[in-house]
């Protein structure tokens, strides 16, 4: 009887452990710990962890990139990690769940925000306060911008911005060239309808529905200082009421309503739409994948505020080795090995302070890149100062609601107004850091 | 005999018993192991059903009364996820795009693969290469043959071709845009994909039908339908039941063609999202609502028992009337 009472006993309290358990709970070491010395000797074994970018191009760059770290440091072994582009997230969760978060890690501002709420990332500032002044001012903020928590908790790696694309072949008939191309958002459009018109539906040059970089890249005050989102306004009504009337004279596929950002893209290659927005690099897929779009292709800033898009390596603040795994986020990161890195990564930017010149430069002067590229990465370059990421608060999940809500407002199944105070609204209640 | 046997074995166990010494004297049925004996047999089973199974489900259960997310302390907030749910627009559209899926799906999935079965049991030359046409549909991969479609139903696809060649539409019909033509386009993919395997379920149960019932209605003077409805219908009528109960659980959890067809949006509106794409949108990444998604995930659960309570009322009934 006693044996049965125990067994009773053990399987309840398994029971409410395994209950109690159910999310990892918020548990993980203060993130804290002050300044650390990356000056002394270091020793130790660290894992450093990459997003995609184990392959043949950039694989012998991170192996050059250990190597040289580890002659400086004998006492220190690098062990690198490359996860697949899918399921990434779904990945970092399992590994700070169990707490295997590698030493060094690549996270975006916006899937790193979980983890520092989670103080499982270790505060930069605090850990090296002579850091900042060696990275680009938007790609240091935005690591150091979460609501109610001080510290920067990524060092910027690498930037990015996105273009104007322009089929200038499809567009000539109506008088477009590369010389009077739209340049504010209220141009294109209006170009849009009259292109539609003109050519019965045939040109079409919106290949995607407006979203919060719409509202961003139009000057919008897309949250208030309370971080809450007000993109709710009459100018924003305005601008997607604008992306209706292009719909309704046929300047739109029915599909960018359900498409991807990377169907936008897909269509220009495919020939469907005369107009995209996408990297410098987006020359390179033109040059591979639609020929002979290159020479009729032409790239122009995007009117208004660039989106920015930020990349960064992270520490983790459950490091056995913090030293070590600082030094080495720290080296890899510096302009010396960014630079390097991005002329691999044609398209885009360091996240440094400094070096973007050299990267040009050095793009330029290669006749492996096509022309058409190289001015591409120009105009990035030159917009990069201006660009603008969107909030971290904004999730997958806002978007896609923002997604579904814009096509019936497109569509004209409801009003403008109606589809943004429902965004707006959904995206408050669900935000993250609240 | 037999007693007289009985009364000799006892005699003799008693008489060895009585020579053994400290043997106990046993006055019920012989218990030849220990009381935990039959939980040690059971023991891996029942581990394998509490973790991958009870755990789960309890812990889905307790996690819909919490705000959890993602490496955050969750607490517990009692109904708040039902109360949004049961106020949420996009969990309505979700469960009325699932149920005109159970309306529909359930009489196509459970009659059109009999009747295929029906045309391809006899035994005709060549025969077996419709078979194999009819099941191939099966075995081709959900997501790739949804990709298919959506190149088929595109905008400038070859549907959207042909019908503006053959002077059908002057402009492409929104397949994949409008609400109710991009679900008609998902039923129409779960039909195609799924005649094949009824249709092998059909086959097996055909194979059981006597022939000697149908010589019996041929003599009183049945013709061939009166022989399907009063024959073939009733002897197949389990597996119909469970064809339909299965048919219905799986369109209850829809996903994949809806996902694709709509580039994961659940099209205009999010009206063609069905609920376990929710549960996917809501729960999903590092921000996932999980306490919200395991709302979603109970109320579905409870959804799929209705098909399930009906098959055992219905199979009590026929075993009342038996």
């Amino acid at each position: 009887m006693k044996f049965r009472a125990t067994l009773v006993v053990g399987i309840a309290a398994a029971t409410a452990l395994a209950l109690t358990a159910c999310t990892g709970g918020g548990g993980g070491s203060a993130s804290g710990g002050g300044a650390i010395d990356t000056s002394g000797e270091l020793s130790g074994t660290i894992k450093f962890q990459t997003w995609s970018l184990k392959n043949e191009k950039f694989s012998p760059y991170f192996e050059s990139l250990i190597k040289d770290f580890e002659k400086e440091h004998p006492k220190v072994k690098v062990e690198w990690l490359d996860q697949p582009g899918d399921g990434y997230q779904d990945k970092i969760l399992s590994q700070a769940n169990s707490n295997t978060l590698p030493d060094v890690l690549n996270l975006p501002p916006d899937i790193g925000y979980p983890l520092v709420a989670a103080h499982k990332l270790l505060n930069l500032a605090e850990a090296d306060p002579q850091l900042e002044a060696q990275y680009n001012k938007g790609g240091w903020e935005a690591y150091s911008s979460y609501t109610g928590i001080k510290g920067t908790y990524g060092l910027p790696w690498y930037t990015g911005s996105d273009l104007s694309w322009w089929n200038l072949d499809q567009l000539k008939a109506y008088g477009v060239t590369k010389e009077n191309l739209p340049t504010t958002t209220d141009a294109w459009l209006d170009l849009s309808k009259k292109v539609a018109t003109d050519s019965q539906g045939k040109v079409m040059l919106v290949s995607s529905m407006p979203g919060l970089d719409t509202f961003v890249s139009a000057g919008i005050k897309v949250m208030d200082d309370k971080g809450d989102f007000t993109f709710n306004t009459p100018e924003a009504e305005k601008i997607v009421q604008k992306y209706a009337d292009a719909y309704k004279a046929g300047a739109m596929p029915p599909e960018a309503l359900s498409g991807t950002y990377s169907g936008n893209a897909e269509m220009y290659l495919q020939g469907k739409v005369a107009y995209s927005t996408g990297g410098s690099g987006f020359a390179g897929d033109l040059r591979t994948k639609a020929p002979t779009l290159v020479d009729v292709t032409a790239a122009t800033a995007r009117p208004g505020v660039p989106p920015l898009f930020v990349q960064g390596l992270n520490v983790s603040a459950d490091s056995k080795n913090k030293a070590a795994a600082l030094a080495f986020a720290e080296f890899a990161t510096n302009e010396k090995n960014q630079v390097a890195f991005v002329k691999l990564a044609v398209g885009f930017a360091p996240g440094t302070a400094n070096g973007a010149d050299e990267v040009v430069k050095a793009v330029e002067s290669d006749s492996n890149v096509p022309p058409a590229q190289a001015e591409a990465m120009k105009i990035m370059f030159e917009a990069l100062p201006q660009a603008k990421a969107t909030p971290y608060q904004w999730t997958g999940a806002d978007t896609t609601f923002l997604n579904q809500q814009m096509a019936l407002a497109v569509r004209g199944d409801i009003t403008p107004k109606e589809a943004l105070d429902k965004i707006v609204k959904n995206a408050n209640d669900n935000r993250i850091d609240k | 005999m037999t007693t007289a046997s009985t009364s000799e074995r006892s005699l003799t166990r008693t008489g060895v018993g009585a020579s053994g010494a400290g043997l106990r004297r046993r006055s019920g049925p012989v218990q030849s192991h220990r009381w935990y004996t039959p939980w040690l047999l059971i023991g891996p089973a029942v581990v394998w059903v509490a973790v991958f199974a009870l755990w789960p489900f309890l812990n889905t259960v307790v996690l819909s009364f919490t705000n959890a997310r993602p490496l955050r302390t969750p607490e517990f907030v009692g109904f708040d996820q039902y109360v949004k749910l049961f106020g949420d627009d996009q969990f309505r559209y979700a469960l009325l795009t699932c149920a005109i899926y159970v309306i529909v799906c359930v009489p196509l999935l459970t009659i059109l693969p009999l009747l295929l079965a029906l045309l391809v049991e006899k035994k005709i030359p060549g025969i077996a290469f419709f078979r194999t046409t009819f099941y191939f549909p099966v075995i081709a991969s959900v997501v790739v043959v949804a990709l298919i479609w959506g190149w088929l139903f595109d905008s400038k696809g070859i549907i959207n071709q042909t019908l503006q060649f053959m002077g059908i539409a002057d402009k492409p019909v929104a397949f994949l845009v409008d609400r109710w033509w991009l679900l008609a386009c998902a039923i129409l993919l779960t039909v195609w994909k799924g005649v094949g395997y009824y249709m092998v379920v059909y086959l097996a149960a055909l194979g059981n039908v006597g022939k000697d019932l149908h010589e019996a209605a041929m003599l009183d003077g049945a013709g061939a339908f009166r022989r399907f409805l009063s024959v073939t219908i009733p002897s197949v009528r389990g597996a119909m039941l469970l064809i339909a109960v299965l048919i219905a659980v799986s369109a209850m959890r829809i996903f994949t063609e809806l996902d694709v067809l709509s580039h994961h949006t659940g099209g205009p509106g999010g009206y063609d999202m069905s609920i376990v794409m929710m549960i996917r949108q809501a729960g999903s990444g590092l921000n996932g609502n999980l306490g919200y998604a395991a709302a979603i995930s109970v109320v579905l659960f409870l959804l799929t028992l209705i098909p399930l309570v009906a098959i055992a009322l219905l199979n009590r009934e026929k075993r009342a009337n038996s």
